[in-house]
C-alpha cells in the first residue's frame, strides 16, 4: 500500500492497513494496536487448562456463565462502587461486541449520541449501524483531554439519547476527572440521557489521578451503561471476554440481540475470566509497575525527539504531536514505518481532525520499546531539522 | 432505561425464539481439539489473532470446501473465521439484505436465521411464499433438491444473494448451479463433534464479497477466540 492509498483511509480501515503494511517489514516494532504484549497471568491460564481437561463443555446461556456474571457484579460493587446484581451483567465477545449491542439496543434512527473527539472509532461504526448520529465533543490538550461538561451542555438537543465516555481514553490517555463526572452526571439526569462509560482501561490510572466510574455517582444507576472487559486489564485480548452492566431491562434487550449476533461466549474463555475476576489484583499491580516503567521510558524518548505530548493519566497510549517535524502524522507514521521500522498510528485513525497527532503504545517489552525509541529518534530529528531549516 | 423503540418491539419477538435453548447441552470434547488448545496456551496464544482468523484455519476451511464441495475460495481473502456459525449467519444477513425492505427466503431451518432477520428487520418467509424486491435465499445441505433447484434458478435470474449453510460432509453446493459468485457459504466447525462451546465457524465467499463481510465481523467482535481457533484447526486436520 502506498502513501497515496493510505491517504484515502481513516478510522479503523487506516489502522488495519498500516498493520498489514507493517507485517511486510520483517523486524518492524509494532507500537500500533492496543494489544498488551504481556502474557495472560498464570492462574488464569491454569484455570483454562483445568476447564479444558474436564472433557465435557456445556454450552453456556447467551447472557453468560452464571458464576461469571455474579463475579463481575461483585467486582463492580467492590472495585467501582456500582450497586448492581448479576442479572445486570451481560458477558460479551470482548468489549467490542458489547459496544455494538449497546448501540443497537439504545439508539433509534436519528438519535444523537455525543462522542468524544478523538475517540476509538469502532464506536462510529456501531452508531452508524444502529442509525444513530454521532455528535463530536472536542477534547483539548490544555486540560489533558478531560471531557468538559460545558462543551457537552452546549451540544444537547431534544434528540440527544446518550453520551459516550471512554476513561481512560483511547487514544489520548486522558481520564474523566471527578469534577467533570459530577457535572456530566447532573446533565444526564436533567436532560435524561444515558452515559455509556467504557472503562476497559480503568485498571490503569496513574497516581495521583483516580478512576471514576460515573455509574457510582448518586442517581446515576438509571442513566449509566458501563462497558468493560478482560482484554486489557488481564492481558486477555485473544480470549474475547467483555461485559456490559446496565439496568436489567436493557440487559434483557441486549441478550436477545446477542442470541442473534454470536450466541454465548466461548466456554473456556468464560472459565478463564472467572478465575481472573475471582482472584485478587496482584497480577494487575505487577502489570502496572511494568507499564509505568515503559511510560517513563517513552515519555523521555518523545521529549528527546522533540515530539510534544500530554502526560497520559491512564491507559497504554501516548498522544503526541507531529508538528515539530513539519509533517502530517500520516506522512510521519509512514516514514517511521519505512525508515525506522516502527509502527505508530496517525491521529486520523481516531477522528478526522487529528492529522497532527500520533498514537504510540507502550505495549512492547521494555528493551524492545527502547530500541523503537532509538530507531525513531534520528528519523524524527532529521525531519525536525529540515523543517526548522525551511522555516 | 428506554430501549430503542423499534428494538423494544422486536425484543419480545426475539425472546419468543428458542434463543437460550442450547444452554446446558453437554458434549465430550475431542482430544485433538483439547490438546491443541492447551498447546496453543503453552505457546502464548492469548492475543488477538488476525481479524479474519488464523491463516492455517482459513486454509483448512478452503481445503475442506474444495474437497467436500468442489468450491474454490481464497484462504487469504475469501475466508473469515467467525464466533460460531451464529456470527457467520448474522454477518451475512446484516450485510446482504437491506434493512426494512428485504426478504430472506429460508428453504429449510428458518429457525436458524430467525433472530438475525428480526434484528435486521427483514421479512423471513418459507419456500412456499412469494418473494419480491431485494431478497436473499438461505439454504442448507439438507434442503431437498426439489425445493432448492427452482429457487436457485430464480436467485440466478433476479441476482439475489445466496447463503448456503454447509454441513461438515461432502455434498451439494450452489456453485454447481452456477452461483459460485453469488453464494456466501457459512458453517460451524466441530459443532456436531463436541466443539459447540468453542464457538468457531466461518464464512467463505469470492474475495470481493468477503471483504465487507470481514470488515463488519471485525467491527462486531474484532476476531474469534484464539485458543478456540487452534482447537478447531486440530479437529479439521484430524478429519481431513
Ligand atoms: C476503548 C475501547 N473499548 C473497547 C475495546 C474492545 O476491546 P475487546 O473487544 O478486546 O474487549 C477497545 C479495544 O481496543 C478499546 O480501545
Amino acid at each position: 500500500m502506498t502513501l497515496d492509498e493510505l491517504r484515502n483511509l481513516d478510522g479503523a480501515k487506516l489502522r488495519y492497513a498500516l498493520m498489514d503494511l507493517a507485517k511486510t517489514i520483517p523486524d518492524a516494532i509494532a507500537l500500533g494496536r492496543g494489544d498488551p504484549d504481556l502474557a495472560t497471568p498464570d492462574h488464569v491460564v491454569v484455570a483454562a487448562k483445568q476447564a479444558l481437561a474436564q472433557g465435557v463443555q456445556p454450552l453456556q446461556p447467551v447472557a453468560g456463565m452464571p458464576a461469571l456474571r455474579a463475579a463481575i457484579a461483585k467486582r463492580a460493587r467492590t472495585d467501582h462502587g456500582l450497586d448492581v446484581g448479576a442479572e445486570q451483567v451481560l458477558v460479551t465477545t470482548g468489549g467490542q461486541e458489547g459496544l455494538f449491542l449497546v448501540m443497537s439496543a439504545l439508539l433509534d434512527p436519528g438519535d444523537e449520541i455525543l462522542v468524544p473527539d478523538p475517540r476509538y472509532t469502532s464506536y462510529d461504526q456501531a452508531i452508524e449501524h444502529a442509525g444513530g448520529v454521532s455528535v463530536t465533543v472536542p477534547t483539548h490538550p490544555e486540560d489533558a483531554f478531560d471531557l468538559r461538561a460545558e462543551a457537552i451542555e452546549s451540544l444537547i438537543t431534544p434528540k440527544t439519547k446518550a453520551l459516550l465516555l471512554v476513561t481512560p481514553s483511547n487514544p489520548t490517555g486522558g481520564i474523566i476527572s471527578r469534577e467533570q463526572a459530577e457535572k456530566i452526571a447532573a446533565l444526564a439526569k436533567k436532560h435524561d440521557f444515558v452515559v455509556i462509560s467504557d472503562e476497559i482501561y480503568g485498571k490503569f490510572v496513574w497516581p495521583p489521578h483516580e478512576h471514576v466510574s460515573i455509574g457510582s455517582l448518586p442517581g446515576m444507576e438509571r442513566h449509566t451503561i458501563t462497558l468493560s472487559g478482560f482484554s486489557k486489564a488481564w492481558a486477555m485480548t485473544g480470549w474475547r471476554v467483555g461485559y456490559v452492566i446496565a439496568e436489567q431491562n436493557a440487559i434483557l434487550g441486549m441478550t436477545a440481540i446477542k442470541g442473534a449476533t454470536t450466541g454465548p461466549v466461548a466456554n473456556v474463555s468464560q472459565a478463564a475470566a472467572l478465575a481472573a475476576a475471582e482472584a485478587d489484583d496482584a497480577c494487575i499491580e505487577d502489570f502496572k509497575v511494568i507499564y509505568g516503567e515503559r511510560r517513563d521510558l517513552l515519555a523521555k524518548g518523545l521529549t528527546d525527539m522533540g515530539l510534544e505530548y500530554t502526560d497520559p493519566r491512564g491507559g497504554f497510549f501516548f498522544w503526541a504531536k507531529s508538528s515539530s517535524t513539519g509533517l502530517r502524522s500520516l506522512e510521519l507514521s509512514y516514514l517511521l514505518l519505512k525508515e525506522a521500522r516502527v509502527l505508530v498510528f496517525p491521529g486520523t485513525g481516531f477522528g478526522e481532525r487529528w492529522s497532527d497527532y500520533l498514537r504510540i503504545t507502550t505495549l512492547q517489552p521494555t528493551d524492545v520499546l527502547r530500541e523503537a525509541v532509538e530507531r525513531m529518534t534520528p528519523v524524527v530529528k532529521r525531519y525536525a531539522a529540515e523543517a526548522a531549516a525551511r522555516a | 432505561m428506554a430501549l430503542a423503540v423499534p428494538l423494544a418491539a422486536r425484543v419480545a419477538l426475539l425472546q419468543g425464539l428458542a434463543g437460550d435453548g442450547a444452554a446446558g447441552a453437554e458434549a465430550t470434547v475431542p482430544a485433538s481439539a483439547r490438546d491443541a488448545s492447551i498447546a496453543a496456551l503453552d505457546r502464548g496464544e492469548t492475543h488477538y489473532t488476525d481479524r479474519p482468523g488464523i491463516l492455517p484455519l482459513r486454509q483448512a476451511v478452503a481445503d475442506a470446501l474444495r474437497t467436500r464441495h468442489g468450491v474454490e475460495v481464497d484462504a487469504g481473502k475469501g475466508v473469515v473465521i467467525t464466533c460460531g456459525v451464529v456470527e457467520a449467519r448474522f454477518v451475512a444477513i446484516q450485510q446482504l439484505v437491506p434493512a426494512g425492505s428485504g426478504t430472506v427466503v429460508a428453504l429449510s431451518h428458518p429457525e436458524r436465521v430467525a433472530a438475525a432477520c428480526i434484528v435486521r428487520d427483514v421479512r423471513l418467509v418459507g419456500p412456499d411464499a412469494d418473494a419480491h424486491g431485494p431478497a436473499l435465499v438461505y439454504l442448507t445441505s439438507d434442503t431437498p433438491a426439489e425445493t432448492r433447484d427452482p429457487w436457485l434458478a430464480r436467485a440466478a435470474d433476479e441476482g439475489w444473494a445466496v447463503v448456503f449453510e454447509a454441513a461438515e460432509e461432502s455434498g451439494f453446493h450452489p456453485a454447481s448451479a452456477g452461483l459460485a459468485d453469488a453464494t456466501v457459504t457459512v458453517g460451524g466447525i466441530g459443532a456436531g463433534q463436541g466443539l459447540e462451546a468453542w464457538r468457531v465457524g466461518y464464512l467463505a465467499a469470492p474475495a470481493a464479497t468477503a471483504g465487507p463481510l470481514r470488515d463488519f465481523k471485525q467491527s462486531l467482535t474484532l476476531c474469534t477466540t484464539n485458543l478456540s481457533q487452534w482447537g478447531a484447526l486440530a479437529l479439521m486436520e484430524e478429519h481431513a
